[in-house]
C-alpha cells in the first residue's frame, strides 16, 4: 500500500517529465501523431506519466512539435511543451551519427488559479541513421527563469538530464524506449517514497513511444 | 489546416473532458473504520478512568466561499466535560493516518502529564478520516474542522489562556494557519509544531525541481512559515533531523519565521518523522508539560 502511495504521489509531484519528442528531422511535409508512457522511478515503479504529440516537418532538416501533458491535465495544470528540431550534421557513414540541435519551451498554467511558469529548454540528439532500428544519445537543459521564487531558496537556473535510447522508425509507425538521468546535479525528494537515481543521484526515468506516421 | 483544426479540437477536448483531480486524494490516509479505545489497566503508564472517556459529533460548518459542504465529525475528550469552564485543555490534531484510533496512547500521555487527568485532552478526526464525513479537501475544509473543536471547547466555557493546541504533522497545517489567522472560536496562544511541514509550494518544488506553484496540483495550499510570522504567541517546535516527510532545513524555516512572545526548539538528532516514537516518549511529555507551565 505504502508502495502505491509513492507511485500516487510521485506521478504528481514529478509531472514535468517526458521523453523525446523526435529525435531526428522528420520528411519535409510529414505529420507525426503519437504519445509517451512512461516516467521516473519512484519506490521502484515507473511513474505511469502520458502525455500527446504532434510533429511537422517543417523542412528537409527542421521539424517542429507540440504536445500537451495529458496526466498534468488530469490535475488541472495545462502543460503545453513546444518545441524545433533541426538538423546540423547529417549522418555520412554507418558509424557516423547526425547531429540535431533541439530547443523550445514548457509552458505550465494552472488551472485553479491561473498560476503560470515558462521553462525554455535548449538540447541535442545524436540519432545512427543508417538502420531501421536506431540508437541514439542526447541531452536537455532545462532554464528556469523564475527559480528565486522557489520556497527557501532550494532553486536552480540549470535543470540538465542525460537520456539514450532506440527507435524503430517504418513507413507507417515509430515506435521507442527511452532511459533518462534527470537532473543529475539535484536529489528529488517526495514524502514517504523514494526517487531512485543513478549513483543516488537525480532521477531515471524509462518511457515509450509510439507514433503514426501521416 | 485539417490536421492542425483536428489537433486543437482533440486538445480542447481533452482539457474539458478529464477528471479533476487532486494531489491530496492519494497523500491523506483517512479511511473508515470503527472506533476502539480501549481502557487501559490501571497499573498502565498512562490509565483513565472511563467515565472520562466521551466520544461524540461535533458539526463542522458549510463555507460556501470555497465550496466546503457542512459535515459531521468525530471528536474524543478525555476529562469531565463540565470541567471544561475551569481546566485547562490540550486540542490535539493529530497526524496522517486512518483515524484517531492510532493515537489514543499519544492522547492518554497528555491527559496524564503532571498526575492522573491533569489536563483535559480533546482531539477529532477530520473530514474523511475514521468516522467522520468526509473528505478533507484542502486546507479550508481542514479550518473549518478544526473551528468545530473549538466552538464545541468555547460553548463548554474555555478561554484562551486555558487552551493549548498542538499540531502533529498533518495536524500543524490548520493548527499552524489558524495560530497566524486567529480568526476562529478561540484565539491559540500556546501551540506546539511537531514534525511540521512548511508550505505546499516547497513540497511540490522538492519534488519536481522547478519553481512550480502547489495550485498546478493542489488546492491543499498552505505556508506555515508565513503563518508562524503572524503568530505572537508562544511555540514550542519539534522536529528530528532525519524526518525524510517533512524535511528539516524547510521545517526550521517555519520556526525561524516566528517572531512572537516566546518559543522553544527541539531539534533531535537521529529521529524520524515519527517523533515520539522516535526521541522517547517520556522526554516528549516532559517537554510539553514544561512548555505548558512555562
Amino acid at each position: 500500500m505504502k508502495k502505491w502511495i509513492g507511485l500516487l504521489v510521485g506521478s504528481l509531484l514529478m509531472i514535468g517529465c517526458n521523453a523525446s519528442r523526435v529525435i531526428s528531422p522528420l520528411n519535409e511535409g510529414e505529420w507525426r501523431v503519437g504519445g509517451h508512457y512512461g516516467g521516473p522511478e519512484v519506490s521502484s515503479i515507473t511513474l505511469p506519466l502520458t502525455s500527446l504529440y504532434v510533429a511537422h516537418g517543417k523542412t528537409s532538416t527542421t521539424s517542429e512539435y507540440l504536445a500537451i501533458h495529458t496526466t498534468a491535465l488530469a490535475f488541472q495544470a495545462l502543460q503545453l511543451e513546444w518545441g524545433q528540431l533541426t538538423q546540423l550534421k547529417p549522418s555520412t557513414e554507418a558509424w557516423s551519427p547526425e547531429l540535431n540541435a533541439t530547443y523550445g519551451i514548457q509552458t505550465f498554467t494552472s488551472l485553479r488559479d491561473g498560476a503560470f511558469r515558462a521553462y525554455p529548454f535548449v538540447g541535442m540528439q545524436v540519432p545512427w541513421m543508417t538502420y531501421q532500428i536506431k540508437p541514439y544519445l542526447g541531452s536537455e537543459i532545462w532554464i528556469d527563469p523564475t527559480y528565486v521564487w522557489s520556497d527557501y531558496g532550494q532553486g536552480s537556473l540549470i535543470h540538465p538530464s542525460l537520456h539514450a535510447g532506440l527507435r524503430y522508425i517504418n513507413r507507417f509507425l515509430e515506435v521507442g524506449i527511452e532511459t533518462k538521468w534527470i537532473n543529475p546535479t539535484r536529489d528529488f525528494q517526495i514524502p514517504q517514497a523514494t526517487v531512485q537515481g543513478f549513483g543516488n543521484i537525480g532521477a531515471k526515468g524509462t518511457y515509450v513511444t509510439v507514433a503514426i506516421r501521416l | 489546416m485539417m490536421k492542425k483544426l483536428t489537433l486543437y479540437l482533440t486538445a480542447t477536448c481533452c482539457l474539458f473532458s478529464m477528471p479533476s483531480c487532486d494531489v491530496d486524494s492519494p497523500m491523506l490516509k483517512g479511511v473508515v473504520e470503527d472506533y476502539h479505545f480501549p481502557i487501559p489497566d490501571p497499573s498502565d503508564a498512562y490509565p483513565v478512568d472511563s467515565d472520562k472517556v466521551h466520544l461524540f459529533n461535533i458539526i463542522s460548518h458549510a463555507d460556501i466561499d470555497n465550496d466546503i459542504p457542512q459535515a459531521s465529525l468525530f471528536a474524543l475528550y478525555l476529562g469531565e466535560v463540565s470541567q471544561i469552564a475551569h481546566d485547562t485543555v490540550i486540542l490535539y490534531l493529530h497526524g496522517n493516518a486512518s483515524s484517531m484510533n492510532q493515537f489514543w496512547e499519544p492522547v492518554r500521555h497528555l491527559a496524564n502529564l503532571g498526575g492522573t487527568h491533569n489536563y483535559g485532552v480533546m482531539t477529532y478526526d477530520y473530514r474523511g478520516f475514521g468516522q467522520s464525513e468526509g473528505p478533507s479537501t484542502g486546507t479550508e475544509s481542514m479550518r473549518q474542522d478544526l473551528y468545530a473543536a473549538m466552538q464545541f471547547l468555547y460553548d463548554n466555557g474555555l478561554s484562551n489562556d486555558r487552551l493549548m493546541v498542538i499540531g502533529s504533522s498533518l495536524g500543524s497545517l490548520p493548527s499552524g494557519q489558524e495560530a497566524g489567522d486567529a480568526t476562529g472560536p478561540l484565539t491559540i496562544n500556546k501551540l506546539l509544531l511537531e514534525s511540521p511541514q512548511s508550505s505546499a509550494n516547497f513540497l511540490m518544488q522538492n519534488a519536481s525541481g522547478l519553481s512550480l506553484s502547489s495550485s498546478m496540483l493542489t488546492d491543499f495550499n498552505f505556508d506555515l512559515a508565513a503563518s508562524m510570522a503572524l503568530y505572537d504567541g508562544e511555540l514550542l517546535w519539534f522536529h528530528g533531523t532525519e524526518d525524510d516527510v517533512a524535511p528539516t532545513n524547510s521545517a526550521l524555516e517555519v520556526y525561524k519565521a516566528h517572531k512572537g512572545s516566546y518559543k522553544e526548539a527541539y531539534l533531535i538528532p537521529g529521529v524520524g518523522h515519527g517523533f515520539r516514537w522516535g526521541w522517547g516518549k517520556a522526554l516528549w511529555g516532559e517537554a510539553i508539560w514544561s512548555f505548558m507551565k512555562h
